[in-house]
């Protein structure tokens, strides 16, 4: 879904004197084309998951962005990332509302950034304990969306 | 290629992606130095903090492809710059052009390697993409991955 084109693997093969040797590695390694059963399931289970924490963190994010509303302009370049990782992940959200109530958004619009930032980091720690089990190309993606959680985390984190 | 991905001496994939994967953080190196060499104020000191952690990085890489039994890349004697870096805001963009590309590879390497290598590429890429959105001033969707609009499975809306 998300494979490496050519701009981005040879990106540093510009800086280098060497011959870098890109291309080769990881989608020919590792047969993305056949699949086990076993691995199929695996990859099933990690993409059901990924996709169920990028709806809440939506949900999250929408919530927030209703009781702060001031905060929309920071929030929505995440949220909107989020999304991606939805589609890219072969998931839509749920056009029902979820059926448990939502969970209060904290009282101040310090914590409840703070709540969002400690939300997205734990999801990019879901994302990498389910790396282990996953095939490459899933790998590829799922390492990826951590990678961009984890820049949402510390982002929000961090005082604007 | 069905069987699990057993590590030989040769240059298997694994190996393969290990020394991308170094070959870009020598540059990344040689490349920060440029970066603090234009750079002032706070902005030096986020270089050599970056650059501390690429040589850091570039160690770990080295002894990773040591334990597969391999030799790993030396640095090149040169390198030459994507575009010319004479301002601290040259600067700035030639550091994102490093994360960015060191980040690319280590997707690759999550790719090709298994278990805790795996997990191991996989937090580094987590540093890439923090350090790459730093220097950027914004964040990016898929860190490493190209910015592709939407995914063929991903029946958007």
């Amino acid at each position: 879904m998300h494979d490496a084109g050519p701009s981005r693997r040879t990106v540093l093969a510009g800086l280098g004197a060497l011959a870098l040797g890109l291309g080769a590695a990881a989608c020919d390694s590792g047969g993305g084309s056949g699949p086990g059963p076993d691995q199929r399931k695996a990859d099933d289970q990690a993409r059901v998951r990924a996709r169920a924490a990028a709806v809440a963190l939506l949900d999250r994010y929408d919530a927030v962005i209703a009781a702060y509303p001031a905060l929309a302009g920071r929030l929505r370049p995440y949220s909107d990332e989020v999304g991606r990782h939805l589609a890219a992940l072969g998931g839509t959200r749920p056009t029902v509302p979820p059926s448990a109530p939502p969970e209060p958004v904290p009282a101040t619009e310090q914590a409840a950034v703070a709540d969002l930032a400690a939300r997205e980091q734990r999801a990019a720690d879901d994302r990498i304990a389910d790396l282990p089990a996953v095939g490459p190309q899933l790998a590829r993606t799922i390492a990826s969306i951590s990678a961009s959680q984890t820049v949402h985390a510390r982002s929000l984190g961090s005082p604007s | 290629m069905s069987t699990s991905p057993s590590p030989s001496s040769s240059e298997s994939p694994l190996v393969r992606a290990m020394q991308s994967a170094l070959d870009a953080e020598h540059a990344a190196v040689y490349g920060y130095g440029v970066v603090g060499a234009k750079s002032t104020g706070a902005q030096q000191t986020s270089a050599r903090t970056a650059y501390d952690a690429h040589r850091a990085r570039r160690d770990a890489l080295a002894q990773q492809v040591e334990k597969q039994g391999a030799v790993p890349h030396a640095a090149a004697a040169a390198y030459a710059l994507p575009f010319p870096v004479n301002t601290p805001a040259d600067a700035g963009r030639l550091a994102v052009y490093l994360e960015e590309g060191v980040a690319a590879h280590l997707v690759d390497l999550v790719g090709a390697a298994s278990g805790d290598t795996r997990v191991t590429a996989a937090k580094w890429l987590q540093d890439a993409a923090v350090a790459g959105a730093a220097w950027r001033g914004s964040s990016v969707p898929f860190p490493g991955l190209p910015d592709t609009p939407a995914s063929p499975s991903g029946r958007a809306s």
